[in-house]
């Protein structure tokens, strides 16, 4: 049997791949948000070995061009704050879907039941820009 | 910059095009999925990994430096998140870690009794083997270079690597 006889014979026996995966794929694409300045993860606590295993809140710090966003995950709560501290329509995603919510005046928002697994943070300013958070686990 | 296919659906996403991104989606979602089993992630790990390749790119999208080269990015981003998948299974379950799941039945029962003997030989074959070669049969081709940062194998060796493979995989099926 020659290699290409073989590699034909491959094709076959290789499942396709699930189409739930191709749909997680094309779903992704629901977030795209270019209008949005993305404010990367500049800092896990979970990366960094604790030495404890779960237990206390874990802090993330996102870092955007003109905005960073710190955050303390703790169970299914979140509590944040903008730097520098402005007012903004808090927007939270999932791949289940989004939800609303506001910062007080100086920045500082609080999530409840926030999903587990994926989720990345959406603001949108007073002065119409906004600004994304990279997907994390939590 | 360098013009290709793959190039140009990135830059036509960046525009919003849903349809430049499910041709994206299908051209490179096999590319994904082999490299999370290739860390030895099935189940809903694989799914994690993927969808979360998927959304890395989204976000990066504005600002890709060089869309011509998005597999090559998307197959780094999947090696990265197969890792850090690992590493939240192993916090989550400190006493039993990761163990690899012995490959499963992955493959249906196919109609013609030689397609399920190379399926059944393929889950003999080492989890890394078994990647390249799904890589090899991806549709439309995915470049060597792709293959190589999939697996983290120097572009030179891909060719005789996948030569070794298919011995391998000759010598399961009892072929010569």
């Amino acid at each position: 049997m020659t290699d290409d006889e073989l590699i034909e014979r491959l094709r076959v026996a290789f499942p396709p791949v699930p189409e739930h995966l191709i749909a997680l794929g094309r779903a992704a694409f629901d977030w795209f948000t270019p209008e949005a300045t993305l404010a990367t993860l500049a800092h896990d606590a979970a990366e960094t070995p604790a030495g404890v295993r779960g237990g206390g809140p874990r802090t993330l710090t996102f870092a955007g061009r003109d905005v960073h966003v710190e955050i303390e995950v703790s169970g299914r709560e979140i509590v944040g704050q903008l730097a520098p501290a402005v007012a903004a329509e808090v927007i939270l995603r999932s791949p289940d879907g989004e939800r609303g919510a506001r910062t007080d005046e100086s920045g500082g928002f609080v999530l409840s039941e926030v999903p587990a697994g994926l989720v990345s943070l959406l603001f949108r300013l007073a002065d119409a820009t906004s600004v994304v958070t990279s997907w994390i686990h939590v | 910059m360098e013009w290709n296919e793959t190039g140009d659906l990135v830059r036509r996403a960046r525009g919003g095009d849903p349809v430049a991104w499910r041709t994206l989606v299908d051209r490179y979602s096999r590319l994904l999925c082999a490299i999370a089993r290739s860390y030895g992630l099935s189940g809903a790990d694989v799914d994690d990994v993927v969808q979360t390749t998927w959304l890395r790119l989204v976000e990066r999208l504005p600002r890709l430096r060089d869309p011509a080269r998005a597999g090559a990015w998307l197959a780094v981003t999947a090696r990265r998140e197969s890792l850090a998948t690992l590493r939240r299974r192993g916090r989550e379950s400190p006493l039993n870690g990761h163990t690899p799941v012995v490959t499963g039945p992955h493959h249906v029962v196919f109609g013609r009794e030689l397609a399920g003997s190379v399926a059944a030989a393929l889950d003999a074959v080492p989890p890394r083997c078994r990647a390249l070669l799904e890589l090899s049969i991806a549709s439309p081709r995915l470049s060597y270079a792709e293959i190589s940062t999939a697996l983290g194998v120097p572009l030179g060796s891909v060719g005789p690597t996948r030569a070794r493979c298919l011995t391998h995989l000759r010598r399961r099926l009892g072929v010569a």
